[in-house]
């Protein structure tokens, strides 16, 4: 690490050298092993190295961005050249800025030592065991596809105005995905992942038997019928509702017009029961760090407490916009300027197990997966759904070809139910969702 | 560098396979919205990825041209692809005229001079500032992106060519407001070639009025109702739709893991009137699709691989591994995105061939149904599952078109679709190129279209 910080330091000081009025340099470095499973079989194992650089200069309030993968001084200086000379053709914007330092609290159980070793052996037996598992499950699963990566990764900040930071993480994510065939039926796609920090944590079989069960479980589905009215929606398809306004919360979004979201901070936008926070000090969260990608501990806030719009995220430049502090969601890696994202969602869970919800549901749709697109501008959304399930007096029959549509917006009012249990999504952010019970949905089947 | 990599490649041993790639990757940037330069940026992205087949893959990728760097990804490879412990029975043989060997330029121009950055923020400046011109208009995004990339491919059995391509992006997005209630439209256009390319067509002006007239319009336009349909698909739409829900099913690895084209070469899939084809050469002439792709990362020479002809599937689209494991030969369709990611089996350019009606007379011939236009993204399961959205969408009424309706999407299996296809136009347009097609965690550039087509989808809207 101190090498990367040496680094990042002699870009600064070169970039201030040739007069840069603000200098930033990020720099990540890591190595990762990854074993690919196509089909029945391991396909590949692959292991690389990853270095990069990238850099931010403020010239006459224009800013430009340049980065390299390649480490090497004589890179690293045109790189600092090339981002100067951006900036000075840059169009000036009064808010460009680099944040100040500010004190970090080291977030605990990011990087475990005991990895450091982590082999490509090792890497190839769970891959086979997370297979094996699947296969085992059932004759009827079909694979397509599995991944298994670890990651070592650190990285370094370090800017003009006195930043200075270094962190190191490791990281296993593991996934398999296929469908389930009996005869001529092809179920749709399912799949099953997770994400941990330490190698004691890893469970392949866990993520292995979710894939499956899944996949059989909605075999035999018969076509669903076009209906209005209540659908109970798993922490994955919850994923796919909840993230698109959380981009509307973005300051990038808020401040350019394009969230639905703008000025109404304190206003009731969904039911009394929906609260999310965002909180990336989280120990061992998949989304935490110490700082963002501009040296900036993540605030842990509220997003929507209670029903009502409490808070957006922000970076520096957008902060500054408003004569405020950025919240530490600044991110991204060297290759690109930071952007605003969460850091790890949390959903309040409620107090009824899940099934309950099911069990006293007279007439309604369950939702496994959602493929959809909702448009975070206007909210509408009309998705297809995959794992659907037509809930009868309580009981569940899988059902195929059908679409729920509706608008994010006014879906929030339509809450009813919340579970108690709650699911670790690993989707564009870490996002620990609960499943959603809502009212007034239209569906189209046939 | 081609002299230096030969060498190289003499110290990969006793392989089944092997093969170097040199990928050095230029990527710029620039994005403005509502009149601030958002993004100015210039990422660098150059290193050596190293693949062998010995008992399975081994890949290995390294940023660092030293020859010692170099030396050890070739191990690790080595050792990587030794982990497995059980020897597959498996040829990589080609017929040697389709390994690539030379230079290949795409554009053909590719060194011809290109406009400053400086010119380039100018022009993307004045394109936001168009946007904006009306009063309704609440937000304004344009975005240029640009890949230069310089290649070399070098294999064990004898493909050496090195290859320059340069592709371009240019997205125009407009969003309109009344009260509380926001509406956008995109506009957008990827090619190989130079962002001037890009306007041989249209100004940007042009483009950005469009966007803007689109968003505004669609605030005020009611939703459509839901239920099934007759559709008249736009040529982006149906590129979408052969793209999505037909060419990842027949990508050889997907058909492997069971997607629904598995075991139906020779079988009727589509109307006779459906032709679907992939193909990374320069399709028609004054062509450019995003998807041009000369030689594949296996060093196989691209080619017009028919998918399905007149209803019928003819083949698949194959890497090296999968063609052997499926009896066929490779179709060039192995790609990698940079040169840290392994070649998987990937689209180039995804097309129906044009028909013989006009667009006019599919029109004509629509008693009650809806013109279905501009994609806005969507995707597909392996079992031909789709769902689809459409930016903008009219209303079909006893063969005239009529008031335009609120985008929303439509799905369907993708099979029974293009059985349901009664009328195919001789207008034709290859225009899905901006964005990319994300598969396993990958990108590439990829462009698709083709003709409208006359079918029947499910629409999901209010």
């Amino acid at each position: 690490m101190k090498d990367l910080l040496s680094l990042a330091d002699f870009a600064v000081k070169r970039s201030q050298k040739m007069k840069a009025d603000e200098s930033e340099a990020y720099i990540s470095s890591g190595k990762e092993i990854r074993v690919v499973i196509e089909g029945k079989q391991i396909k590949s194992v692959e292991v690389q190295e990853r270095t990069g650089l990238g850099m931010r200069a403020i010239k006459n309030k224009g800013l430009g961005f340049a980065s390299t993968n390649q480490l090497e001084r004589k890179k690293i200086e045109e790189v600092v050249a090339d981002s100067l000379s951006l900036a000075r053709q840059a169009i000036p914007d009064q808010f460009n800025c680099f944040p100040g330092p500010v004190d970090v609290l080291k977030v605990e159980l990011l990087y475990d030592k005991e990895a450091e070793n982590f082999s490509l052996d090792r890497a190839l037996e769970y891959a086979n065991q997370m297979l094996q598992t699947a296969f085992e499950f059932d004759s009827r699963i079909l694979i397509d596809k599995g991944l298994f990566i670890f990651t070592n990764h650190q990285r370094a900040i370090v800017n003009s105005l006195g930043v200075k930071g270094a962190e190191k993480e490791t990281l296993f994510e593991y996934l398999i995905s296929g469908s389930a065939r009996e005869g001529e039926e092809i179920t749709s796609s399912f799949y099953g992942e997770e994400a941990v920090r330490f190698t004691n944590q890893i469970d392949v079989e866990k993520v292995a038997k979710v894939f499956a069960q899944r996949a059989i479980k909605s075999l035999g589905a018969r076509p669903g019928e076009s209906f209005l009215g209540r659908v109970i929606f798993s922490p994955q398809a919850v994923t796919g509702l909840l993230l698109p306004i959380i981009s509307s919360v973005l300051a990038e979004s808020v401040q350019s017009g394009i969230s639905p979201l703008k000025g109404r901070l304190g206003e009731e936008i969904a039911v009394k029961s929906l609260t999310i926070e965002d909180n990336g000090l989280i120990p061992g969260g998949i989304g935490s760090g110490s700082f963002d990608r501009e040296g900036v501990p993540p605030q842990p806030l509220y997003i929507i407490r209670n029903g009502i719009l409490s808070s957006y995220l922000y970076n520096t430049h957008t902060a500054k916009k408003e004569g405020r502090k950025s919240t530490g969601h600044a991110s991204g890696g060297s290759r690109s300027t930071p952007a605003i994202n969460p850091t790890n969602l949390f959903v309040q869970p409620g107090d009824k197990p899940y099934e309950e919800l099911i069990r006293e549901t007279k007439k309604g749709i369950f939702v496994t997966f959602l493929m959809a697109y909702p448009n975070p501008v206007s909210g509408d959304f009309s998705g297809a759904v995959g794992g659907g399930f037509q809930i009868e007096n309580g009981e569940m029959k899988p059902i195929n070809g059908i679409l729920v549509s509706g608008n994010i917006y006014k879906v929030l009012k339509e809450i009813s139910g919340i579970s108690k249990e709650r699911e670790l999504v690993l989707s564009a952010c870490p996002i620990t969702a609960p499943y959603l019970q809502m009212e007034n949905l239209s569906i189209v089947g046939n | 560098m081609l002299a230096f990599l030969h060498n190289q490649l003499g110290k990969f041993g006793e392989v089944k396979y092997g093969e170097i790639r040199f990928h050095d990757r230029k990527k710029t940037e620039i994005i403005v919205r509502n009149g601030e330069l958002k993004k100015n940026s210039v990422d660098n992205y150059c290193g050596i990825g190293i693949r062998v087949f010995i008992n399975c893959w081994g890949f290995a990728a390294t940023s660092s041209l030293k020859k010692e760097a170099i030396e050890k990804a070739i191990q690790n490879a080595i050792t990587a692809a030794k982990l497995v412990t059980k020897s597959q029975d498996i040829e990589f043989a080609v017929p040697k005229e389709r390994l690539a060997k030379g230079l290949f330029l795409s554009p053909p121009d590719i060194d011809s001079p290109d406009i400053s950055l400086e010119e380039k923020i100018e022009i993307i400046q004045r394109t936001e500032r168009e946007v904006r011109n009306s009063s309704q208009i609440r937000a304004a995004t344009v975005q240029f992106l640009e890949y230069s990339d310089h290649k070399y491919i070098l294999t064990s059995d004898g493909a050496e060519a090195e290859i320059k391509n340069n592709r371009v992006d240019f997205k125009v997005m407009a969003v309109a407001g009344k009260d509380n209630e926001l509406m956008n439209a995109r506009e957008g256009r990827g090619i190989s070639g130079k962002l001037m390319d890009i306007f041989k067509e249209k100004s940007p002006e042009e483009i950005a009025q469009r966007a803007a007239k689109r968003a505004i319009e669609l605030l005020k336009a009611p939703y459509p109702p839901g239920g099934e349909a007759m559709v008249i698909l736009d040529p982006s739409l149906v590129g979408l739709l052969v793209h999505e829900a037909i060419g990842h099913t027949v990508e050889a690895d997907d058909v492997l893991a069971g997607a629904a084209a598995q075991g139906k070469i020779n079988q009727k899939v589509a109307s006779e009137l459906i032709t679907l084809v992939d193909n990374g050469l320069p399709p028609y002439n004054n062509i450019r699709p995003a998807g041009i792709l000369l030689v594949d990362d296996e060093g196989i020479l691209s080619q017009r691989t028919v998918i399905i002809e007149n209803g019928i599937l003819k083949s698949y689209l194959h890497s090296r591994e999968s063609a052997f494991r499926l009896g066929a030969e490779p179709t060039g369709n192995a790609r990698a995105f940079e040169y840290s990611n392994q070649p998987i089996i990937r689209m180039s350019n995804t097309y129906v061939e044009p028909g013989n009606s006009s667009f006019e007379e599919i029109v004509g011939k629509t008693k009650d149904g809806y013109l279905m236009k501009k994609w806005a993204g969507g995707m597909a399961d392996l079992n031909g599952e789709f769902m689809f959205s459409a930016e903008e969408i009219y209303k079909i009424n006893n063969g005239k078109i009529g008031e335009l309706l609120r985008g929303t999407s439509f799905s369907g299996q993708a099979f029974e679709v293009l059985k349901t296809v009664d009328m195919v136009s001789k207008d034709f347009e290859i225009n899905m190129g901006d964005g990319h097609c994300g598969k396993f965690l990958q990108q590439a550039k990829v462009d698709g279209g083709g003709p409208y087509l006359l079918c029947k989808v499910k629409i999901g809207g209010k």
